[in-house]
């Protein structure tokens, strides 16, 4: 038996209901109708799964093609790297991610990435929240200093009053080689000599 | 004005006479009454009452978006779930935020047996219209309620084609079209 009246709900129920939907559930909802589509859309990409290396390179392909059906880019929010594939990435896979502008949290942990590609990535993601660069092998101490004074610049910029409300969060891994989560407010002050061990907690 | 015709109290049970009886009229002008505490499940007549004090003798309170046979069904909810634990105003909602992706869990979502009867209902729109009643009257475990019923609908279908059929839902792709958007989000078909 049908059911009508689904047309009559608003924008703002439908993403309530499709947020209760998997990604391969929403991929379907989004084959339904053009409507269907641009509701479904913006919960698939916000926080993208995906299990290996090809279905990354995939969705990477998308971010940057200029005659894609939407722009994919920016509704990505949230992306780690799985630990699937985490060995089996490079920087070609994931310099994608610096065409979207909204990301807010970003797990590039035991993935064996540049310093370099992850400063561009966060070069164009200005309002992110929360990296996790634990064990990210190529990752040097002046890497890490980059990456804290680049998210540091943009928060002070961001909440130029409210300084100390302003943190983010930074996991890296800690001299003993134990991954540690630290906060560093927004006036932390990196320098070379930079110590993990030492750094504030939450 | 069109004359009101007189409904029978859905809640029922009236050898218990300290039961405070309050009237709405629904959008089709009929009167409904239903105890005070089950109102309590309504937030949105919840915080008039609160702010103005119950209707005097003989005024009813008018709910202007939905008919009486959807009220009569959401008061039906109401009823029994009136000693559901309520949340709190302090309650995380649900710990969702901009960085929350689809939902990771395949399996189909849980619902009481109870509320899978009361939504099977056999007028085609009713379960769309008691969605809009729900969030119309601010009634959250009902809105919820209905919105997963939707959603297992939706899982259930498993092709665009039984989805469109299930919603009478109109194909406005051109085969193009849709293959581009199967093409740009194939990474999403996860093996199982």
């Amino acid at each position: 038996m049908a059911i009508y009246g689904i047309h009559k709900l608003p924008s703002e129920l439908l993403f309530s209901i499709f947020m209760l939907l998997t990604a391969s559930d929403l991929l379907t909802c989004m084959l339904v109708s053009k409507s269907w589509a641009k509701h479904a859309v913006s919960i698939l990409w916000r926080k993208p799964v995906i299990n290996t290396t090809d279905a990354l390179r995939t969705l990477a392909t998308y971010l940057s093609e200029e005659k894609s059906t939407f722009l994919y880019s920016s509704f990505i929010r949230s992306f780690d790297v799985p630990k699937a594939i985490r060995g089996s990435i490079s920087d070609g896979d994931i310099l994608p991610f610096a065409e979207c502008h909204y990301i807010l949290s970003l797990g590039l942990a035991g993935s064996s990435l540049s310093e370099d590609a992850v400063v561009t990535i966060l070069l164009n993601n200005r309002r992110i929240k929360s990296i996790n660069i634990s064990g990210v092998s190529r990752m040097t101490d002046q890497g890490i200093n980059e990456i804290v004074s680049v998210c540091r610049c943009e928060n002070e910029r961001d909440h130029p009053t409210h300084r100390w409300s302003s943190y983010i969060s930074v996991a890296i891994m800690s001299r003993h080689h134990v991954p540690r989560f630290i906060w560093l407010p927004a006036d932390y002050e990196p320098c070379c000599d930079f110590n993990i061990d030492n750094a504030p907690l939450p | 004005m069109a004359s009101k015709s007189q409904d029978t109290t859905v809640t029922g049970d009236t050898s218990k006479p300290e039961k405070k009886l309050i009237t709405l009229t629904s959008s089709d002008n009929v009167d409904i009454e239903v105890e005070r505490e089950v109102l309590q499940c309504f937030s949105l007549i919840k915080d008039m009452l609160d702010d103005l004090g119950d209707p005097e003798n003989g005024d009813t309170i008018p709910i202007a978006n939905v008919s009486a046979r959807v009220l009569k069904k959401v008061i039906e909810w109401c009823t029994h779930h009136r000693n559901d634990p309520r949340p709190s105003a302090d309650d995380k909602v649900e710990g969702r935020d901009e960085t929350t992706g689809p939902n990771t869990d395949r399996k189909k979502i849980e619902i009481s047996e109870w509320d899978q009867e009361f939504l099977k209902v056999d007028e085609q729109e009713m379960l769309f219209e008691i969605l809009l009643a729900a969030n119309y009257l601010d009634i959250k475990a009902l809105l919820d309620l209905c919105c997963m019923a939707v959603a297992n609908i939706v899982k259930a279908c498993v092709t665009p084609e039984k989805i469109r059929a299930k919603f009478g839902i109109e194909n406005d792709f051109t085969p193009e079209e849709e293959e581009q958007i199967r093409r740009e989000n194939e990474w999403a078909e996860q093996p199982e």
